[in-house]
C-alpha cells in the first residue's frame, strides 16, 4: 500500500518502450501478423500496472490472480482504443479502464449487494463478541480485541462499525433530496431537523433490510449508483419496463415498512417516475 | 437538486506516519458518501487519497504532521493533503502512485510553499 509496491522496472523506461511500440503498432496494416506480437509485448510491459491496481482490491475474498486476469481485459481494451496522437500517457489512459473492469467484476459478483449484507452479518457477530468480551474483561473490548476474537482485520471491524453506516446513510439523502422534489410520501418527505433525519435513517435501515435482494439491488443501482432504468435493465438482464415496476414496487414496500399501520396514508400514490 | 447548501470544510491532522493512512481512507469514504458521489467514485477517491499520502509521506519532516483538508458540496469533494518538507521537495512523478492518482482524480495540483508540500485533488460526480 505504498511506493514500495512499485515493481523494479523503471517507469520512465517502461513509458518510452510503450510509446515506441504504439508507434510501430499504428504503422502496421490491420492484417499484419506481427501486430499480435506487439500487442502481447504491450500487455507484458503493463502487467505490473495491472498487478499494482489489482492489489488495491485484495482482502475482499477475490484471489489476486483472478483480479489480475480481469484487469488484463481492461488493459487489452485500452491498447486497442489508445490513440498515441492525443498526447496522453498510455498508463494514465489505461488506469481507469483497468480499474473499471475490476470494479465491474465485483459488481457482477454481487459485491455491491454484499457490502450491506456482509456488514450486517459482521455486525451480528460483533454484537455477540462485544457482549462476551465485555463479560470476560469487565469492560468494553477494544477494536483490536474484537478483531482478534472474530479473526478479521481491524480495518474490517472499523469498516463494519463506521463505513457501512456511512454508505447506508446515503440512500435517505438521495431519496429525499433528489431534484428538490421529495418523493410523495409523508414519511420520506423533506426533513429539516438533523435529529429527525438520524431517526429516519435508523427506521429506514431495517426497512431496506426487509426488501428482497432484487429489490435492494434495483434501488441501489437506481438511487446510489445513479444508473438509469435502461442501464439497470442491461445489468440485471430484464426489460426496462420490469425495472420501472421493480423500482415502483420497492419504493412502495419501503413506504409500507416505514408507515406505522395507524398513520398509513389512505391514498397510496404511485412513486414519482425516475428521471431516466 | 435543491438550492445548493454552502460548501462545508473538514480538517484532520495526524502524525505523518503511514499507519494513519487507513483512517484517512475511511474518513474520505464517509465524507465522499455525504457528497453523494457514486460508490465507484468513492472507490476512486479512496485510492487517489491513498496515493497522495504515499507520495507526500517520504518528504514529511521527522515528527511532523500531515494535514488533510476536505471541502464538501453535493456532487463534489476537494481534498488537500499537506506536510512540512524540505524546500524543493517534490513528489515522485515517475512511479505508479503518481500515474494512478492522476488517472483517478479529476484535478491534481502540487504546490510547495513556505516549507509545506501539498497535493490537492478534486473528485466530481459525473452521473446524475
Amino acid at each position: 500500500m505504498s511506493l514500495h509496491d512499485a515493481p523494479g522496472e523503471d517507469p520512465a523506461v517502461l513509458r518510452a518502450r510503450a510509446a515506441h511500440l504504439f508507434v510501430d503498432l499504428r504503422e502496421l496494416p490491420e492484417q499484419d501478423a506481427t501486430r499480435r506480437q506487439l500487442r502481447d509485448r504491450l500487455v507484458e510491459l503493463h502487467l505490473p500496472l495491472v498487478e499494482y491496481l489489482a492489489r488495491r482490491f485484495t482482502g475482499r475474498n477475490e484471489p489476486l490472480p483472478d483480479l489480475v486476469q480481469v484487469g488484463v481485459i481492461g488493459l487489452l481494451k485500452s491498447i486497442d482504443r489508445f490513440d498515441p496522437d492525443r498526447g496522453l500517457e498510455f498508463s494514465t489512459y489505461a488506469t481507469p479502464t483497468i480499474l473499471g473492469e475490476i470494479k465491474r467484476h465485483f459488481r457482477d459478483a454481487g459485491w455491491l449487494l454484499h457490502v450491506p449484507r456482509r456488514a450486517q452479518e459482521l455486525q451480528a457477530s460483533l454484537t455477540r463478541a462485544r457482549d462476551e468480551l465485555s463479560q470476560q474483561l469487565h469492560r468494553a473490548p477494544t477494536v483490536a480485541e474484537l478483531a482478534a476474537r472474530l479473526t478479521v482485520p481491524e480495518d474490517e471491524v472499523i469498516e463494519a462499525l463506521d463505513v457501512a453506516r456511512a454508505y447506508a446513510g446515503v440512500p435517505l439523502e438521495v431519496l429525499t433530496e433528489r431534484e428538490g422534489t421529495p418523493i410523495d410520501s409523508p414519511l420520506l418527505s423533506e426533513v429539516d431537523e438533523a435529529l429527525e433525519r438520524v431517526e429516519q435513517r435508523a427506521v429506514l435501515r431495517p426497512a431496506i433490510d426487509a426488501l428482497t435482494d432484487r429489490e435492494r439491488e434495483v434501488l441501489l443501482l437506481r438511487f446510489i449508483v445513479g444508473k438509469s432504468q435502461t442501464e439497470i435493465a442491461d445489468i440485471i438482464g430484464v426489460s426496462q419496463m420490469q425495472v420501472s415496476r421493480l423500482v415502483a414496487r420497492s419504493l412502495a414496500r419501503l413506504r409500507t415498512e416505514l408507515a406505522p399501520a395507524a398513520t398509513r396514508p389512505a391514498r397510496d400514490r404511485a412513486p414519482r417516475g425516475p428521471a431516466a | 437538486m435543491p438550492a445548493a447548501p454552502p460548501p462545508e470544510d473538514v480538517e484532520l491532522r495526524f502524525p505523518a506516519n503511514g499507519a494513519y493512512v487507513a483512517i484517512l481512507r475511511t474518513v474520505t469514504a464517509g465524507l465522499a458518501a455525504r457528497c453523494q458521489l457514486t460508490v465507484d467514485e468513492i472507490e476512486d477517491l479512496r485510492i487517489a487519497v491513498d496515493e497522495a499520502s504515499a507520495l507526500l509521506l517520504p518528504h514529511a519532516l521527522p515528527g511532523s504532521a500531515l494535514t488533510a483538508s476536505f471541502n464538501l458540496e453535493v456532487g463534489r469533494i476537494a481534498f488537500v493533503a499537506a506536510v512540512p518538507a524540505e524546500p524543493g521537495a517534490e513528489p515522485d512523478r515517475g512511479g505508479f502512485a503518481w500515474t494512478v492518482m492522476r488517472a483517478l482524480a479529476d484535478d491534481v495540483l502540487v504546490s510547495t510553499q513556505g516549507g509545506v508540500l501539498s497535493i490537492a485533488l478534486t473528485k466530481r460526480r459525473t452521473t446524475d
